[in-house]
């Protein structure tokens, strides 16, 4: 199983060595976006009060998920990229351009999940704030709070995740039918993806401490590899 | 394969100069980011001899950047931090 991935791995590394430029402006665009839709909430709302409570879940959970619509954009462009199409900054969008209420809804459930799994830790965080432990010990609470809410949701999501990629191929496949092929495509091979998701954490760690600007090598490698998975396993 | 030279190469650079942000307190990122370029050119043949030496370099400098920082703390008391945090937040606030 290791031996596989480490494979799909080099391959996707030997294939990326003079692509990595293609994807600069694509990933520019996306970090912005990405920095857009997490500020954003809390900048418009940013007095306390139960409506504006609401007002900030609500703006991040449809922010959320129209970011996400930009995630679908950078899986077409590894696919794009591995089928020799050249890329555009438009491709990003694609999600949104092309049929976009089935993306959509499976960003939707996505987030949703996402919002389910990560509603019973905030208790937790109260806790933290309410003990007043030191500020360093907080950070370290919260960081560990954050990593366990990441793990959780890829958990769940893991089976899902390949709906967009077969909606990207066939453009009349609505999101019903491919979320029920993604969960057959990654029936028996659930232990293998996780392995290959988890096996990007040092490169992350490693880019996280780059002040993210790694993530600018790390993402299309890793966009690549589960496109590279995914073409070689359908 | 020109480009597999190319990230060794970026490597290597960064790792040197990962060695000279050393001072400026910027090594880890810069450290990083060639242990990121130097793992990336890794192909069917392995490591070259350049990103080898750059990853070496990088993490030399991560490896020096984390010293400096448990350093800054063993040698900064913890009063001189508050007080260093109080000032900052005076700087902000005004």
């Amino acid at each position: 199983m290791t031996r596989m991935i480490s494979e799909i791995k080099t391959d996707s590394r030997e294939f990326m060595l003079d692509k990595y430029m293609p994807f600069l402006p694509l990933l520019l665009v996306f970090f912005l976006l990405d920095i857009a839709s997490s500020v954003l909430p809390d900048m418009v709302f940013s007095t306390e009060g139960l409506y504006n409570e609401i007002a900030r879940f609500g703006t991040g959970f449809i922010l959320n998920v129209l970011f996400g619509l930009t995630g679908v954009g950078l899986i077409k462009a590894a696919l794009d990229t591995l089928r020799g199409v050249p890329l555009k900054v438009g491709t990003l969008f694609f999600a949104f351009q092309n049929r976009s209420n089935r993306f959509i809804l499976v960003q939707i459930l996505f987030t949703a999940i996402k919002t389910a799994l990560v509603l019973p830790l905030i208790p937790l965080n109260e806790y933290a704030v309410r003990t007043e432990m030191s500020t360093l010990k907080y950070y370290a609470f919260y960081t560990g709070i954050q990593l366990l809410a990441l793990f959780i949701t890829m958990l769940a999501t893991l089976r899902l995740i390949w709906a967009n990629y077969f909606m990207l191929d066939d453009l009349s496949l609505d999101a019903g039918p491919a979320l029920k092929k993604s969960l057959a495509f990654s029936k028996g091979k659930t232990l293998q993806i996780l392995y290959m998701k988890l096996s990007f954490a040092g490169l992350y760690i490693l880019s996280y401490c780059s002040l993210m600007v790694g993530f600018l090598y790390v993402r299309p490698y890793a966009e690549v590899t589960y496109a590279n998975y995914y073409l070689s396993r359908k | 394969m020109p480009s597999a030279n190319n990230l060794s190469l970026t490597s290597f650079i960064f790792g040197i100069v990962s060695l000279f942000c050393i001072i400026l307190g910027f090594s880890i990122p810069v450290g990083a980011l060639g242990t990121i370029t130097g793992l990336l050119s890794r192909g069917r043949a392995g490591l070259d001899q350049r990103a080898k030496i750059g990853i070496a370099l990088s993490l030399a400098g991560i490896a020096a950047g984390v010293c400096l920082i448990i350093w800054s703390f063993n040698t900064i008391s913890v009063e001189e931090l508050r007080q260093l945090i109080l000032q900052y937040q005076d700087i902000q606030g005004a």
